[in-house]
């Protein structure tokens, strides 16, 4: 049975509740990705990261990606993306993907092709916030080549 | 030409414009996104003279469901949102 669950949250993740629900048996392979906040960036020391998100399409978007994964790798595929927004401090879980397959290969790939999408994709964005008291929006993907062409045409 | 009044939802590094949600902006109807954003740019300028438009030709202009391209035409006030490059994770 597949299954797709994404969720934008401003609370700490719980993996553990995640992990221990998963449904044991049916799948031979999990994968778990963490993706955590930083205390170094480009040489400056980072004390928190605050994440914005645009939620509905953030949603909608991170499901095409999990729906395009299993395309790729099977529609048995199980997919959970959990992305937190707000301020986190740093050791503090961004995002967590746990996949489930019946093979380890696919949960791996899949697992990548997630993450990798995601930050091009997702309307997510993170300001870190510095020891001197400095913070700066990070500098990302543009979403939108076609004013690129239309601007340098 | 009628004006028709628009919400435009702001995020990431367009946060410290209007509110920090959100500015709104009158434009005449029939207006497409291309000529939004030389609006969106010049309102942006007054508020910040050292505004660099370039952050509005990166972003992308999008509605709650799906990102909308250069030909999409304003015809009735509306909510949209502009999205700077993304880097989430």
């Amino acid at each position: 049975m597949s299954s797709i669950k994404v969720q934008i949250m401003d609370c700490p993740i719980s993996i553990d509740e995640i992990c221990l629900s998963a449904d044991r048996g049916t799948f031979g392979a999990e994968v778990s990705f963490l993706g955590v906040v930083r205390r170094w960036n480009h040489g400056k020391k980072v004390i928190a990261v605050s994440y914005d998100a645009f939620q509905p399409l953030t949603e909608n978007i991170i499901e095409e990606i999990c729906r395009e994964a299993q395309g790729k790798w099977g529609k048995d595929l199980g997919i959970t993306v959990i992305h937190r927004i707000g301020r986190l401090e740093v050791g503090e879980i961004s995002v967590f993907i746990h996949v489930k397959s019946v093979h380890r290969d696919e949960a791996y790939q899949t697992s990548r092709y997630v993450i990798e999408e995601l930050k091009h994709r997702a309307p997510i964005w993170k300001k870190e916030h510095y020891e001197d008291g400095e913070t700066a929006w990070l500098k990302g993907h543009a979403l939108c080549k076609e004013n690129h062409a239309v601007d340098k045409a | 030409m009628e004006s028709v009044g628009i919400t435009i939802r702001l995020f990431g590094a367009f946060r410290k414009f209007g509110n920090g949600s959100e500015i709104e902006i009158s434009v005449r109807c029939g207006t497409n996104l291309k000529e939004l954003r030389v609006l969106l740019s010049q309102y942006l300028r007054e508020n910040d003279p050292k505004f660099s438009e370039t952050l509005v030709v990166d972003s992308a202009i999008a509605n709650d469901t799906k990102i909308l391209t250069n030909d999409f035409c304003i015809e009735k006030s509306c909510t949209l949102a502009i999205l700077p490059p993304v880097c989430g994770g």
